[in-house]
C-alpha cells in the first residue's frame, strides 16, 4: 500500500511539473536559428554526393545550388536565364555557338578567381567516360560530348568547350539547342576549382574526398562547414560571394529527413522553418489549423503509367487509349492527394516555358473508352487477359494502382494484377521490359517541353515503354532545328499529338510542389523547377511575425 | 574461463565467415544492380561505375578481395555516398546507436527488473496485477504508436523536447529511449516476474522461510539471484539490438545511428554497406552472447563449473 501511496506522489508531482513547464514558453529551434539568421530546411533525401559533377538526387541538388554558382542562374519565378558567373553572352547568328563573359567579382570560397578555364575543365571531367557521371548526358548538346562519353572519341580536349583568354568561355554546340541556356542552371554544368580537385586526386577520379568540408571549395553563397550523413548538411555564408550583399542568411541547415510524419511533426514542433514535402493525409488539418503555412505551387513533373508496348494486348494502341480513357484523373486527386495536383489529359506539363499544348488530348471517357476496347476485339473486355501494374512500395503509389484497377474494371470489365516492388526491383524490372504496365514519373531538368518528349525517341535511353515510332522521331529533330520558336512549338506539339495518340503512357496528374512553410521565412520564392535561389531570402523573428 | 572465452572465440571465426559469405553473394542474387537509377546510365557509364567498384573483376576474384580487405577491417567505398568508405560512416553512426542503445538498456533493465520483481512479490495483490498487465501492453505496443504518441505530447503540446534530431544529448535522447526501451523493458519484467514465481515456490525457499530468514533477505539473497539467470540470457542478445539501432525508432526521431542503414542499404542496393551492416550486427550479437554466458557463469557457479570444463 505503501509503494502504491509513494507511486500516486509521484505521478502527481511529475503532472504538475509538466503542467507548469507547459505555462513557460520555450524557444523552439526554429525561433533559435531565425534569431541567428540560420535557416532550418528539410531537404527531402540523404545527399550522396557534393561533387557537382557526380550528384543524381533533387537532394544533392538543392544543397549544390547553395554551394556552387552557374554561368547563369534562372529567374526564381520566371525561369528565365539571368546572369550569374557569366556577366553577358552573345549566341551566334547559327545559334551553335555561345561566347560567356565572366564577371570578375566570380571568386571560390578560398578568395582565388574564377576563370573560364574551371568551366572547360569541368565539363571535360563530367564527359569523361572514366569518371561514370550519371548525368553526363545533360552535356551532350555540346560538340563531341556524347563522343567521348561513349568512347568513340579518345580526345577529351576535342569537347566543344574553350577559354580563349581567363575570363571568355566559348561553347560549340552540335546544334541548336533552344534550350541550352537553361542546362546551365543544372549541378553537372557547374565550375570545379581544378587546383583542389588535382590536390585530391580526383581529376580523372569519382574519389570525392574534395567534397568533405575541411577540403571544398566552392563559388556558392555558403560555404559547407559539416556534413553528417543522415543527420544534417550545415553550410555557412560564404564570405566572397559575387553578390554577398544580396544574400541575407547567415546559414543554411538542410536536414536529410526522409519521412514525411517525421518531418510534418519536425515542423509543428518548431524545428523547421520549411519541409520538402506533406504527407496528403496531413493536408485537410494544415489547411484548417495553420493555412498560412501551406505553400503550393505547380512543379514541372508529369506522374503516368508505363506500357510495354511490345506484349499483346498492350502492344495494340486501340487498348492503350481504352484504358488511358478510362481513369478519373480527378478522383484519384480528390481522394488521395488532395495538394493542389492537375489532371494529366497530356504528357507535357502547363508552365513548360513558351510551348503550349493545344491538341486532342486523353479526356476520361469511359463510353469512348468502351467503344476504342470493342474495336480492338474486346468488347466489354470479354476475351481481354488479365494484366498487371507493377510499382515501387510507397504509401502513394499502392492506393492509386487499386484506383486504377477498379477503374478499369468498372468502366471496361478488364480485370487487374498489382504488383508492388522494391525500389531496385522496380526499376530492374523497367529496365530489361520485364513488367506489362508500370507506375512512373519525371521531374523536368530544364524548363522546355523537350525534357519530356525526348524521353520518347526511339533511342532514348528513357523510353522504357519500348514504343519506336519514325514520325515521332523525325518530328523530335524537326523541332531541334527549328528556325523560329514557334515553329519549334508547333513541331513538338504534333509530336505530342502523335504520342497521346499512340498512347504508349497514360499521364495521370502533373505534379505540384507543396510543403509547410514558416512565417518567419521571408522572401522565399517558388517555381515549377523548384530551384532555389538564396538571394533575398531572410528570416524574421518571431516578433516580427506577430506585427 | 579464460580458456572458454577464448575457445568460444576461436568458435566465433567461422560463423563470422559463413555469415559474411552468405551476406557477399546474397546480395548479388537481389533483382536490379546498385547503378539502377531513375534515369538509366548508358552501358559505358556503368562499365565505368563497375570497374571503379571492382564489380567488373570474375565473383571469385571479388570474394577473396572482399575478404582479403575485411581481414584489414576495410569494408570499401559506400556505393551511395560518393566519397564515404562504409568503415567510417559505420564507425560514426555506431557512437549515436551505441549512446541511444546503452541509454535504451539502463532503462529496459531497470524498468524491467524492478516491475517484474514486484510484480512477482505482489503477484496475489492488485499491484502485481496492474503491473503484469502493463508489461505485457508494452510488449504490444509498438514503437512506430509509441514515438508518435511521446512526441506529439512532450514535444508538439508541452515543447520540453525536440520531435526530433540528435543535437543535444542526452535530451534529444530521452523519448527515442522510452520508446525503444518499452519493449524490452516489458519482455524483461514479463521474464522477471515468471522466474521469480516459479522460484517461489521451491524449496530452499520454504527452508528458509522455516529456519525465520525475514522475507526481504530471502527475497534479495535467493530468490533473485536465482530469478535472473533467464533475463540475463535474454540481455545478451537484447543488448546487440537495442546498441546496432532500430530503424523505427531511428526514423520517427530522425537519429543518425545505424539503424536506419540495415533497410536504406537495401533498398539502394548499396552493397559494401550492406555488408558492413550484416557483420557489424553479427559481430554484436557474437560479443554480447559472450557477455552474457560469462555473467551467468559469474551469478551460477554450477555454471562457472561447466565452463571449466
Amino acid at each position: 500500500m505503501r509503494i502504491l501511496n509513494a507511486s500516486v506522489w509521484l505521478l502527481s508531482a511529475a503532472c504538475a511539473a509538466l503542467l507548469l513547464a507547459a505555462c513557460s514558453p520555450r524557444e523552439t529551434p526554429a525561433e533559435k536559428a531565425a534569431r541567428n539568421g540560420i535557416l532550418l530546411a528539410g531537404n527531402g533525401a540523404d545527399p550522396s554526393s557534393l561533387d557537382p559533377s557526380l550528384a543524381t538526387g533533387l537532394g544533392d541538388f538543392k544543397i549544390l545550388c547553395a554551394l556552387f554558382e552557374g554561368l547563369v542562374r534562372a529567374d526564381p519565378e520566371t525561369l528565365e536565364p539571368l546572369p550569374a558567373v557569366a556577366k553577358s553572352w552573345e549566341i551566334s547568328p547559327d545559334k551553335t555557338i555561345y561566347r560567356f563573359r565572366i564577371d570578375e567579382r566570380a571568386k571560390w570560397s578560398d578568395g582565388s578567381p574564377v576563370l573560364a578555364s574551371d568551366f572547360v575543365f569541368a565539363w571535360r571531367r563530367a564527359v569523361d567516360p572514366v569518371i561514370g557521371a550519371e548525368y553526363a548526358s545533360l552535356l551532350f548538346p555540346i560538340k563531341n560530348a556524347k563522343k567521348i562519353n561513349s568512347g568513340l572519341e579518345p580526345d577529351i580536349k576535342s569537347l566543344g568547350v574553350r577559354a580563349p583568354d581567363p575570363l571568355t568561355l566559348e561553347v560549340e554546340l552540335e546544334s541548336p539547342t533552344p534550350y541550352f541556356l537553361s542546362l546551365l542552371y543544372l549541378s553537372a554544368t557547374f565550375p570545379l576549382p581544378e587546383k583542389v580537385l588535382k590536390k585530391f586526386g580526383a581529376e580523372r577520379s569519382r574519389d570525392a574526398a574534395w567534397t568533405r568540408p575541411e577540403n571544398i571549395v566552392g563559388n556558392g553563397p555558403f560555404a559547407l562547414e559539416k556534413w553528417s550523413i543522415n543527420d544534417r548538411v550545415s553550410l555557412r555564408r560564404n564570405p566572397h560571394f559575387r553578390e554577398k550583399e544580396k544574400i541575407l542568411l547567415n546559414g543554411i541547415e538542410f536536414l536529410p529527413i526522409s519521412n514525411v510524419n517525421t518531418e510534418d511533426r519536425a515542423f509543428r514542433a518548431g524545428q523547421l522553418h520549411i519541409t520538402e514535402s506533406v504527407a496528403p493525409q496531413r493536408l485537410d488539418s494544415a489547411r484548417k489549423c495553420a493555412p498560412e503555412t501551406v505553400s503550393a505551387s505547380d512543379w514541372l513533373g508529369v506522374y503516368y503509367y508505363l506500357f510495354n508496348t511490345t506484349v499483346p494486348p498492350l502492344d495494340n494502341p486501340k487498348v492503350r487509349r481504352a484504358l488511358a480513357m478510362a481513369i478519373d484523373r480527378r478522383a484519384i486527386i480528390d481522394t488521395f492527394l488532395k495538394g493542389g495536383q492537375k489532371s494529366a489529359f497530356s504528357f507535357v506539363p502547363p508552365n513548360c516555358g513558351s510551348y503550349s499544348y493545344s491538341g486532342e488530348k486523353l479526356a476520361f471517357d469511359p463510353a469512348g473508352a468502351r467503344k476504342l476496347l470493342a474495336e480492338a476485339g474486346y468488347p466489354k473486355g470479354k476475351n481481354f487477359p488479365r494484366i498487371s501494374i507493377s510499382y515501387n512500395t510507397s504509401e502513394q503509389h499502392k492506393p492509386i494502382a487499386e484506383a486504377v484497377q477498379n477503374m478499369w474494371k468498372e468502366n471496361l470489365g478488364v480485370e487487374a494484377d498489382l504488383y508492388n516492388l522494391s525500389w531496385p526491383a522496380y526499376l530492374a524490372a523497367r529496365r530489361t521490359g520485364d513488367f506489362q504496365i508500370a507506375r512512373s514519373s519525371w521531374i523536368a531538368d530544364f524548363a522546355a517541353p523537350e525534357s519530356f518528349l525526348k524521353m520518347f525517341e526511339s533511342d532514348s535511353g528513357l523510353n522504357h515503354a519500348l514504343w519506336k515510332n519514325r514520325a515521332y522521331d523525325q518530328l523530335m529533330r524537326e523541332a531541334e532545328n527549328a528556325p523560329a520558336e514557334q515553329e519549334r512549338n508547333e513541331k513538338l506539339s504534333q509530336a505530342e499529338s502523335l504520342l497521346l495518340r499512340e498512347c504508349p503512357i497514360i499521364p495521370i496528374y502533373f505534379y505540384s510542389k507543396i510543403c509547410l512553410k514558416s512565417p518567419m521565412l521571408r522572401g522565399w520564392k517558388n517555381n515549377p523547377l523548384d530551384l532555389r535561389d538564396y538571394r533575398g531570402v531572410e528570416l524574421s523573428t518571431k516578433k516580427e511575425v506577430g506585427k | 574461463m579464460t580458456r572458454y572465452i577464448l575457445k568460444r572465440i576461436a568458435e566465433s571465426v567461422p560463423v563470422f565467415l559463413i555469415v559474411a559469405t552468405a551476406v557477399f553473394f546474397l546480395v548479388r542474387f537481389v533483382p536490379g544492380g546498385p547503378f539502377d537509377r531513375e534515369r538509366p546510365i548508358p552501358p559505358e557509364t556503368r562499365a565505368a561505375l563497375n570497374a571503379y567498384y571492382g564489380l567488373d573483376k570474375p565473383l571469385a576474384e571479388q570474394y577473396f578481395n572482399f575478404l582479403k580487405n575485411l581481414a584489414r577491417g576495410e569494408l570499401g567505398p559506400s556505393y551511395k555516398y560518393n566519397g564515404w568508405n562504409v568503415a567510417e560512416i559505420l564507425a560514426e553512426k555506431s557512437v549515436v546507436s551505441l549512446e541511444l542503445g546503452a541509454l535504451a538498456l539502463a532503462i529496459s533493465i531497470a524498468l524491467g527488473l524492478a516491475a517484474g520483481f514486484s510484480s512477482a512479490a505482489f503477484s496475489r495483490k492488485r499491484l502485481g496485477a496492474v503491473l503484469s498487465g502493463a508489461s505485457l501492453a508494452g510488449i504490444c505496443l509498438p514503437a512506430f504508436v509509441l514515438g508518435p504518441v511521446l512526441i506529439l505530447l512532450f514535444s508538439i503540446k508541452l515543447g520540453y523536447f525536440n520531435a526530433m534530431g540528435w543535437s543535444d544529448f542526452p535530451r534529444d535522447a530521452i523519448l527515442p529511449a522510452l520508446t525503444l526501451s518499452l519493449f524490452y523493458a516489458s519482455w524483461i519484467a514479463r521474464l522477471a516476474r515468471n522466474s521469480a514465481i516459479e522460484e517461489k515456490s521451491r524449496g530452499y525457499v520454504r527452508t528458509a522461510r522455516a529456519k525465520g530468514v525475514p522475507e526481504t533477505k530471502i527475497y534479495i539473497v535467493h530468490i533473485l539471484r536465482n530469478a535472473i539467470q533467464p533475463v540475463v540470457s535474454y540481455i545478451g542478445p537484447a543488448a546487440a539490438g537495442l546498441l546496432s539501432g532500430s530503424f523505427v525508432v531511428e526514423t520517427i526521431f530522425q537519429i543518425p545511428g545505424l539503424g536506419r542503414f540495415f533497410i536504406s542499404s537495401a533498398l539502394d542496393n548499396d552493397y559494401t554497406m550492406i555488408m558492413g551492416c550484416v557483420i557489424l550486427y553479427a559481430a554484436f550479437i557474437i560479443i554480447f552472447n559472450l557477455l552474457s554466458d560469462i555473467a551467468l557463469a559469474a551469478i551460477n557457479p554450477r555454471i562457472a563449473g561447466e565452463l571449466k570444463k
